[in-house]
């Protein structure tokens, strides 16, 4: 399952949407401002890991999340 | 008819909990609110934070960034400016999905009241009489006999129908909507401090001398 969300240009500062899974397969995103693009750097697999384990983290939260909430109701 | 108290339909209602049928769905709510605040916190210090000599230092991502070039000439460059930029990971998580987005509370009640008054009669009615009188009179030359019938029938027959209907219905209907709460302004503020930070900082010329030197 994938996310959307949004990061500020570094440039303009206008919102840039960023869609997780494509992010994490590398892909870029552009400002419809400024014609800029940015993309999570391939060459560090350190920010990588780093996002991929904090997405599948988020994701688990919130499943949990949602289970609880449906055994309230 | 006889005046016949009105019914007071929001009497019907009276009776209901609905402090307690809006009240409590709200309340679940709340809490299910609380509850996911406490676990973006938990979230946010253990994944997005690391902590170093106790103190914690948010997780940083490296990200590339192209910018398109113009020629002085106004023509678009073929090579793009790149440069590599650090984005804090937080700033990358969309915590505010963790939320109860919208809470609907539908509730409906109907109550119907229907009176019907039907009156109906009918009445007949017969009377006859037969009487015969038959006395022979007789005289010298003939005789004479009469006969007679009396008979008087009559029928009156009544029908009729009177039907008076009431009806009155009432509808309690209660629709609420809850909003998501925006982050909390500690958050909120750190994302956009580390936000404010993505942007690459312009060295002046006398800072390139500085840092020349």
């Amino acid at each position: 399952m994938s996310f959307h969300h949004s990061i500020p240009c570094p440039d303009c500062g206008s919102d840039i949407l960023i869609e997780s899974t494509q992010l994490l397969s590398g892909g870029s995103f552009r400002c419809s401002n400024v014609n800029c693009t940015v993309a999570i750097s391939l060459d560090d697999p350190k920010s990588v890991s780093t996002v991929t384990s904090a997405f599948e983290k988020f994701e688990k939260l919130k499943e949990e999340s949602l289970s609880q909430a449906q055994n309230t109701d | 008819m006889a005046d016949e108290p009105k019914k007071v339909m929001a009497g019907d209602f009276s009776g209901l909990p609905l402090k307690a049928l809006i009240g409590a769905p709200l309340k679940a709510t709340a809490d299910a609110n609380a509850m996911l605040a406490r676990s973006q916190t938990q979230f946010l210090l253990s994944t997005c934070f690391d902590s170093v000599d106790g103190k914690l230092r948010p997780k940083m991502l490296n990200f590339n960034l192209e910018r398109s070039v113009v020629n002085a000439d106004g023509s678009l460059a073929d090579k793009k400016a790149s440069m590599e930029i650090s984005i804090p990971l937080m700033t990358l998580i969309p915590m505010n999905s963790l939320a109860v987005q919208e809470l609907n509370v539908a509730f409906e009640m109907e109550v119907k009241n229907s009176t019907e008054y039907i009156h109906k009669s009918q009445s007949q009615q017969k009377n006859e009489a037969t009487g015969d009188i038959s006395s022979p009179y007789e005289s010298d030359k003939f005789s004479v006999e009469m006969h007679g019938t009396l008979a008087r029938s009559r029928k009156s027959e009544s029908s009729g129908s009177s039907a008076v209907k009431d009806n009155s219905s009432a509808r309690y209907e209660i629709t609420m909507k809850a909003g998501q709460l925006p982050l909390a302004k500690g958050i909120t503020t750190i994302i956009d401090m580390f936000a404010k930070g993505i942007a690459p900082i312009q060295l002046k010329a006398t800072d390139d001398k500085n840092s020349d030197e």
